[in-house]
């Protein structure tokens, strides 16, 4: 078994007396891994733990074979990783190329000709190759969320954070940016973390759920998937037994909740159906499945 | 290729606003034809490519100040030859004065010229043949390319009064030959 | 528009340069108006290269890397004379936004100093006090407003590079000083005796206090307590005796301490905490 690019154990953080993080255990491989959970869960704490961005306040972290306690290891996990914040910060008056360009200079590509290809690629990738000479401040906010992934993707890193990268994103762009994700998580670790569901349907192997600041669920999505097996039904009205139940376009209404009545009509759970009972139940005993 | 591609215009102003794709089209429609222009002109191609670079920088550092005034083409030549006679004053370069020697082979040609200007000028194109070929030189830098006489001057490489006395005597002899050519 | 366009051949004779004078204005003339030949000189030109027509590839791409970068200021071209290499002059110039509102407080902060110590010509101790309460606080406030991962907005992503962050503030540390030292130095000439150039320490102390505290406190907060503090001591010296008490001996030696100190403990703070500033 390889070592995993990333492994936490019993990582905690707080706040000002505030739990963010609390004995967190995590392990990844590449691929990509959507991570999900509720506001104020602890997701962009933990991605800025990854992104060496935070220190972590107790246990152990390891990425990408390092320790980003100590500060030469750091350097070395810093050349090796991307992150997307999830909001963007610029210089003022700055084009997105420039910008990309200043990101490119502080992850040492020094020599000019280069450098400028590397930026023209990353652009090119997220599709801003045309309005990269135009002000950030005068683009759209999908567009400078591609701006964030386009500074992320500088020198392929090995190991890529992103914090709700398809946010403000119409389908088009989402679908364009699952396949750029795609393509790069053949070789790479990617983590992303999303408030939508059919992001981590349609892109992630694996997902993790994290809510307080604790790991709800960790594995694959289709074991995630399978535990709504049985448990999401139409019917012609809101169940009162079900824990969540909305109405359909067809009219009818579907339930979602801890068993579905005898008889009922079952139909093939989401990965929403999934999470949702997840978030219902709020089980207390820590759930995690690592593959 | 979009289905209705953008004019001119529209590019202008695309790109006045960052857009590198409309600057890039705005590239491949007239790059063409001014660098062939200018080279026309001066038969140092280092020379061309450099004010064809510098042309281009210009327009995308001031298209905004275009305004739709006239027509784009026109306005992209006047930067270009202005660049050129600029880099022309700091440097020697050959300059090379459009012409051949005349052919008795080539007499044929002369008069399919003729029918050419004859299409586009009328009768101004068979004045304009009759001139020497330092005044036709004049007459084509001031009032074809739109340079001052200072400007014609230097692409020349000649002194400024010469320019004024050519133009000044090829001018009399166009409108000789055309009330001539009218009566 | 006419429906006249120029003949293939004639075209042709212009593109490789064989053409006559007359014939060559008529087509030049033509092609400036009409996009259809202009599209066909392309064409031409595409097909087979004229030794005269340069290479447009790559004359394109000579612009495109022209015009992708904003052009370099005034300042990022004198730095780049000083024997800066261009990558840490492209680093210096994020923070360049913030130095025009900054050079026209500055200049307006100097004049107001210049008149007053002008004014006061005749008993010094007004305009000097002036200035030794103020010029040692302009390249803190310099510093404080320009340096700072935070002034570049672009904090959050800078934390996540391998390049040395301590190398990044100084970088644009020196940047920001020379650009308003030098001028308040010019200033601090006119001035009687030691005072012209004392005044360095202590400004020179603050300046690597903020550089010191930025590992925990943002740069403006830091600049702030410094002016508080500045402000109190020198209120005390003019009131308890003269202003010049400020300079004295061990009052400079802790300027010294403040001096030394400032650099290191960002160079190892920024090491142990491998950030700058505050993140929440």
């Amino acid at each position: 078994m390889s070592t995993p690019t990333v492994h936490l154990s019993g990582v905690g953080k707080r706040f000002r007396g505030a739990v963010a993080l609390e004995d967190l255990d995590l392990s990844l491989r590449p691929g990509i891994t959507g991570l999900l959970g509720p506001n104020g869960a602890g997701k962009t704490t933990l991605l800025r733990i990854l992104a060496t961005v935070l220190k972590a306040d107790n246990g152990t972290v390891s990425l990408l074979g390092r320790d980003p306690n100590a500060p030469d290891e750091r350097t070395d996990i810093r050349r090796r990783l991307g992150y997307q914040p999830q909001e963007l910060g610029f210089p003022r008056g700055f084009s997105s190329f420039a910008f990309v360009n200043y990101m490119a200079v502080l992850k040492e590509w020094s020599e000019t000709r280069t450098r400028q290809a590397e930026v023209r690629r990353v652009l090119a990738a997220v599709g801003l190759a045309d309005i990269a000479t135009k002000r950030i401040s005068r683009l759209s906010g999908g567009q400078r969320r591609r701006v964030g992934l386009a500074q992320a993707l500088l020198g392929a890193p090995d190991l890529l954070v992103l914090d709700e990268p398809t946010t403000g994103l119409d389908p088009e762009q989402r679908a364009s940016l699952r396949q750029v994700l795609a393509e790069i998580a053949t070789a790479s670790t990617l983590v992303i973390s999303t408030h939508q569901t059919e992001d981590v349907a349609a892109l992630c192997e694996r997902v993790i759920v994290l809510d307080e600041g604790r790991v709800h669920f960790d594995g694959p999505v289709k074991d995630l998937v399978a535990r709504a097996a049985g448990r999401v039904w139409l019917a012609d009205d809101a169940e009162p037994s079900a824990q969540t139940s909305w109405r359909t376009a067809s009219g009818g209404y579907r339930n979602v909740g801890a068993s579905a009545p005898a008889g009922a009509e079952l139909v093939e759970p989401t990965l929403e159906d999934a999470y949702l009972l997840l978030r219902g139940t709020r089980s207390s005993e820590s759930e995690a499945v690592t593959a | 290729m979009t289905a209705r591609a953008r004019d001119d215009g529209q590019l202008l102003s695309a790109l006045s606003d960052g857009d590198m794709g409309a600057m890039q089209t705005l590239y491949e429609r007239h790059a063409s034809w001014l660098s062939v222009r200018l080279s026309r002109r001066c038969n140092d191609r280092e020379v061309v490519a450099d004010v064809l670079q510098d042309t281009f920088v210009a327009v995308w550092r001031s298209a905004a100040r275009f305004r739709g005034e006239g027509d784009v083409a026109a306005w992209l030549w006047g930067i270009a030859i202005r660049r050129l006679v600029s880099r022309l004053q700091s440097r020697q370069a050959v300059i090379v004065m459009s012409d051949l020697p005349e052919d008795p082979s080539r007499s044929t040609l002369a008069a399919e010229e003729q029918v050419l200007m004859g299409i586009e000028y009328g009768d101004l194109g068979k004045a304009m043949s009759r001139l020497s070929p330092e005044m036709r030189a004049v007459v084509q830098a001031t009032v074809l390319d739109g340079l001052t006489t200072r400007e014609a001057a230097r692409l020349l490489g000649l002194p400024q009064n010469t320019v004024k006395t050519r133009l000044h005597r090829a001018k009399a002899q166009l409108r000789a030959s055309l009330t001539e050519g009218s009566s | 528009m006419s429906q006249y366009h120029v003949a293939p051949e004639d075209l042709h004779d212009w593109v490789r340069g064989g053409s006559g004078s007359i014939a060559s204005m008529s087509v030049e003339q033509h092609v400036a108006r009409c996009q259809d030949c202009r599209s066909d000189v392309a064409a031409l030109v595409a097909s087979a290269p004229t030794h005269a027509v340069p290479d447009l590839a790559d004359v394109w791409s000579r612009v495109r890397d022209e015009i992708e970068l904003p052009p370099a200021s005034g300042f990022e071209r004198l730095l780049a004379r000083l024997g800066l290499p261009s990558s840490d002059a492209t680093l210096v110039a994020a923070a360049s936004s913030w130095r025009g509102p900054w050079l026209t407080a500055l200049c307006a902060a100097l004049v107001f100093v210049a008149a007053a110590a002008a004014a006061s010509a005749s008993d010094s101790s007004a305009g000097t006090s002036l200035f030794l309460l103020v010029a040692p606080l302009v390249p803190v406030f310099a510093v404080a407003l320009a340096y700072g991962p935070e002034a570049s907005g672009a904090l959050e992503q800078e934390s996540t590079v391998p390049y040395p962050l301590a190398r990044l503030v100084f970088l644009r540390t020196a940047a920001v000083l020379i650009g308003s030292v030098p001028v308040v130095v010019l200033v601090g000439l006119f001035l009687p005796g030691r005072l012209s150039w004392l005044w360095l320490l202590p400004a020179i102390g603050f300046t690597s206090t903020v550089l010191g505290l930025s590992v925990w406190v943002s740069p403006m907060r830091a600049a702030e307590g410094i002016t508080l503090g500045w402000v109190a001591a020198v209120a005390c010296a003019v009131r308890f005796s003269t202003v010049m008490a400020v300079l004295d001996g061990r009052y400079l030696a802790l300027y010294c301490v403040l001096l030394i100190a400032g650099p290191i403990t960002l160079i190892v703070g920024s090491r142990r905490f491998g950030t700058i500033g505050r993140i929440t």
